[in-house]
């Protein structure tokens, strides 16, 4: 069947069959490789994307679900040269090691940082508690979305700001690098 | 054992040591990166596997008729199919001490556990493969299944392979000193039974592989491993091809904490590569991986300690019994370490050890977070903790009176190992400041006076890491013509952060900025050798190989440089992107001696052109990184329920390379090493079925009910490898476990208990404090006896 959504502000219209998941038509149909998929059992979290805002695990979700709504994934966050403030702050604070759940985590962050600008530790636990990492032991996650938190409230885009003087070449080497 | 490595002087005006973030991270945090799900090749299948639906049984017959007729299905692959064509999966090979098994890709005769892979579909689409897959049948004669591995070993014990005398797969002993008369001139002997259930490592990421033919006839694996070159040997051995025709690259890997080694699903996959001349892909589902992936741990501990009236540990006596699942490779071997570092960080004048793996019909045990070490550091952390319980002494008095003392390093351990550095006193009385371990107890006298169950612990552990004196770790550095740096790592990445703190070594040593050394790694096609990532041994034996092949490049350039300058090479200094002669003034940049590093004629005589240097490091000994980790714990008096309240590592791996880093894997270490305590623990049935096969029955740590943690560290450097470093992957994993246990056990003192398995579920926990209020209520003259042996002097 024809299913249309609007990925990441892209129109994607697709023949697929009704009972593919969300996150198997984001990953093969608009090839977008950044959400990914960890467990048969929607536990693991790292399929996390935005449906019309709200934060949903795109493996529990059929694409015909999703058919005419919004769905922003790691990608519509920000990339290399427009990093988000989130993605900004797991980098700085090392949120992340094996980068597998990172996606999931940060879109996780990012929703719950649009409902609640200044959660406290608690409050992040919680809204993470859908997403599973194995590396990090968490600790750094939870500093990661504070930073995040804080660099949003203070209107503070570092990232934007080096991406700029790369462009005009006095940053060199990997992108976002000596921010 | 005198050093033979020269040591890194560190430049405090360089980045080595300090904490800089990550090169890698910016693909990972837009969702770039490229694992092997993540890529795509022209013409691609799917592969999907038919795996054994019992734990032990004879094949009778496999019904493919119906999947070859299914749409999409291009080729259904069996034992009968390839068996003309593909070798057996390597075993143990040459060792004498452990049982080798024969293990086909797909079962032909016998299925020895349940997941174990018996056919393979390919076809146009993961549906239609997982579909094809259905639609096979399998005959099965059932055999009894051998799933209790103490039973494995008894006589008259139904066997899992019925070509082997018995079930044992490895048995080693050791001892050292006068075990008799220790235990003879004990006051006390002390037992202790332990139980440490397998566990899967769970990577985020499954195993997985894309296997591509071309029409030259090579084989090209994108594979999700821990070490491509070995992975290498193994698919050329299998397949029967030429080792330079195979060909592995390892992409963006989603951890591997020691699962993603060699799997026979692997082989199969490349076989239906060549078979069909198009790439195949394979990526494992969540129960698969539960099913077939190796699983670590899996031991029955029996201690006995001899010891004085005053807690002095005069002998120790170990046995060591693991699950080892149905098939031996390497890994089978892993008890032994765990026999060897028994005695900890004791100095221990009488030991004997001995270890059994057990064949089972459960799937191969394999190497998982610090293999063979948690268990040991589990051992005897637990067993001084019983010790002291036994002779009411205060736990860490009783440590500080055992420990190895500063001045024996190089230690010779009674398990017969060497410890490189060590100063466990030091290190034990900084974690008590750094914890207040005083304010610790204050608060635990104030909680249990309110009637709570809150207990505090302090452990020491030491590991072994490295293990390169026999098994070297590579790296190569080129400098271009254009004067970029390039590191080519033998050790590949899967979370660690290599590129970074190998880009800090290569800046110190040559004056550029770490953000102008690029990483590659995890391709056979651009080092001629690598070996394992995995052991903590990545900074040690890996960095320090980079070190060494940037030194060597360094002193062509010094010579190149001289030439230029006219100066001699003694007193040039590479900094900033220069290169300077001290006192001239004189100067050239790093990117004219690259440059004319390629310009023949220009070169001083008998030079070679290119900046391109390759090294094998292979350290004279292992490290031993150690430390002390502190908990306070409360336990839920109506649930059962453990609640951590305070965290504190204090670990000693040596230099460090950059503390960023370091801290999240301490973090991430600790928090596994809690899980194993707490939450994990794989479950098989009596049938050899697997219980546990999804995330939502085999329990990871989620991030609302982890704990935080501080993390501190003491610096003791190894002395075995140039940059000083010990290790530090394992560290966290191993030191958790019997910290939080010890603390259970305290916060349970008032009912008695001693934690025999694990985890601390709040059923098992619950358990032990019923039977302490049913022994409180009992008169006392029918009490149970303790399991202290009390001697008569």
């Amino acid at each position: 069947m024809r299913v249309q959504m609007e990925i990441n502000g892209i129109r994607t219209e697709s023949n697929t069959d009704a009972t593919t998941l969300l996150s198997d038509f984001i990953r093969e149909e608009a090839g977008l490789t950044g959400t990914h998929a960890g467990c048969d059992t929607s536990n693991c979290g790292a399929c996390t994307v935005l449906l019309d805002g709200r934060v949903v695990k795109s493996c529990t979700v059929l694409a015909v679900q999703a058919a005419g709504r919004k769905v922003t994934t790691i990608e519509g966050l920000g990339d290399a040269n427009d990093l988000s403030p989130v993605q900004y702050a797991f980098w700085k604070k090392h949120g992340l090691q094996c980068g597998f759940c990172t996606p999931g985590m940060i879109v996780s962050a990012y929703a719950l940082l649009q409902r609640n600008p200044d959660p406290d530790e608690e409050e992040i636990r919680n809204a993470l508690a859908g997403n599973l990492c194995r590396c990090t032991g968490y600790v750094k996650i939870v500093e990661s979305v504070r930073y995040a938190a804080k660099l949003t409230r203070e209107g503070k885009t570092p990232f934007r700001a080096a991406a700029r003087r790369r462009k005009e070449g006095e940053i060199h080497g990997p992108p976002g690098e000596s921010l | 054992m005198a050093s033979t490595v020269q040591s890194l002087a560190r430049n405090e005006e360089g980045v080595l040591g300090k904490p800089m973030t990550r090169m890698e991270d910016p693909k990972f945090i837009t969702g770039t990166g490229k694992f092997i799900d993540d890529i795509r090749l022209p013409g691609m299948l799917r592969a999907a596997f038919v795996r054994a639906t019992y734990a032990h049984a004879r094949i009778l017959h496999i019904d493919i008729s119906k999947a070859i007729g299914c749409k999409g299905v291009r080729l259904v692959l069996t034992a009968a199919e390839i068996a003309d064509d593909i070798a057996e999966v390597p075993s143990v090979g040459r060792s004498k001490v452990a049982t080798a098994t024969h293990r086909q890709v797909l079962a032909s005769e016998e299925v020895n556990f349940v997941g174990e892979p018996v056919a393979l579909v390919v076809a146009d689409d993961e549906r239609s493969a997982r579909e094809g897959a259905e639609l096979i049948e399998v005959e099965y004669d059932q055999l009894p299944p051998v799933v209790d591995p103490e039973k494995a070993l008894e006589k008259g014990s139904p066997k899992v392979h019925s070509y082997l005398k018995d079930n044992v797969g490895y048995h080693f002993e050791n001892s050292f000193g006068d075990v008799k008369k220790a235990f003879a001139a004990a006051e006390h002997v002390v037992r202790v039974d332990l139980e440490f259930p397998r566990l899967n490592a769970v990577p985020l990421e499954p195993r997985d592989i894309i296997a591509s033919y071309d029409g030259e006839g090579i084989l090209t694996a994108w594979v999700a491993s821990q070490s491509p070159h070995e992975m290498r040997s193994d698919l050329a051995s299998i397949l029967g091809m030429p080792m330079p025709k195979v060909r592995v690259i390892v992409s963006d890997m989603g951890g591997g904490f020691g699962q993603k080694g060699f799997y026979p699903e692997y082989a199969s996959v490349c076989y239906a590569a060549m078979k069909l001349g198009r790439p195949v892909k394979w990526v494992e589902s969540r129960a698969e991986n539960f099913l077939a992936a190796s699983q670590g741990r899996g031991q029955t501990q029996h201690v006995e300690a001899a010891v004085t009236k005053d807690g002095r540990i005069l002998g120790l006596k170990v046995k060591v019994i693991c699950d080892g699942g149905a098939y031996s490779d390497w890994s089978i071997s892993m008890p032994e370490t765990t026999v060897q570092m028994s005695t900890g960080t004791y100095d221990i004048g009488a030991f004997s050890g001995e270890a059994f793996t057990a064949f089972t019909n459960k799937s191969p045990i394999g190497a998982y977070r610090g293999a063979s070490r948690p268990e040991a550091a589990y051992l005897i952390e637990r067993t001084v903790n019983v010790i002291a319980k036994e002779l009411k002494l205060d736990p860490v008095k009783i440590r500080l009176k055992n420990y190895v003392p500063r001045t024996k390093f190089p230690y010779h351990s009674a398990g017969g190992l060497t410890y490189d550095s060590g100063d466990y006193e030091g290190n034990m009385r900084a974690a008590l400041k750094l914890a207040k371990y005083a304010d610790m107890l204050r608060y635990q006298r104030t909680a249990r006076a309110r009637g709570e169950l809150v207990g505090v612990a302090a452990i020491t552990y030491v590991e072994v890491c490295g293990f390169g004196s026999g098994y070297p770790q590579t790296a190569a550095v080129t400098v271009t013509d254009q004067g970029d740096v390039i590191v080519t790592s033998g050790t590949t990445p899967h979370g660690q952060g290599h590129w970074t703190p190998f880009a800090q070594i290569v800046a110190d040593e040559l004056g550029v900025e770490p953000k102008e050394v690029l990483f590659r790694s995890g391709d056979t096609n651009s080092l001629p050798w690598s070996t394992i990532t995995a052991g903590s041994r990545s900074a040690v034996v890996g960095g320090s190989a980079v070190l060494l092949a940037t030194r060597r490049v360094k002193e062509k350039m010094t010579k190149i440089a001289a030439k230029t300058l006219g100066t001699g090479t003694r007193r040039l200094t590479f900094s900033k992107g220069k290169i300077y002669a001290e006192g001239s003034g004189k100067k050239v940049s790093f990117k004219e001696v690259a440059s004319i590093a390629y310009r023949p004629t220009e070169l001083p005589e008998g030079m070679e052109a290119s900046l391109y240097e390759y090294c094998a490091f292979a350290p004279p000994g292992n490290t031993f990184p150690f430390g002390t980790h502190l908990a306070m714990v409360e336990v839920d008096k109506e649930t059962g329920k453990v609640k951590i309240i305070k965290y504190v590592a204090v670990d000693d791996i040596g230099k460090v390379l950059n503390p960023l880093i370091v801290d999240g894997q301490v973090q991430g270490g600790v928090l596994q090493g809690i899980s194993q305590a707490l939450l994990e623990g794989i479950v098989y049935d009596d049938n050899g079925q697997l219980v546990t096969s999804t995330l939502s029955d085999y329990h990871i740590p989620v991030a609302d009910t982890a704990p935080s943690m501080e993390c501190y560290r003491t610096e003791t450097p190894s002395p075995f490898n140039p940059l000083g470093a010990k290790g530090v992957g394992e560290a966290g994993t191993i030191a958790a476990t019997p910290v939080i246990a010890n603390a259970v056990e305290d916060a349970l003192s008032p009912f008695e208990a001693t934690v025999e398995k694990l985890p601390l579920t709040p059923s098992y926990i619950w358990s032990l404090m019923r039977a302490g209020r049913d022994r409180a209520s009992e008169p006392s003259g029918h009490r149970k006896a303790g399991r202290l042996t009390r001697r008569s002097t």
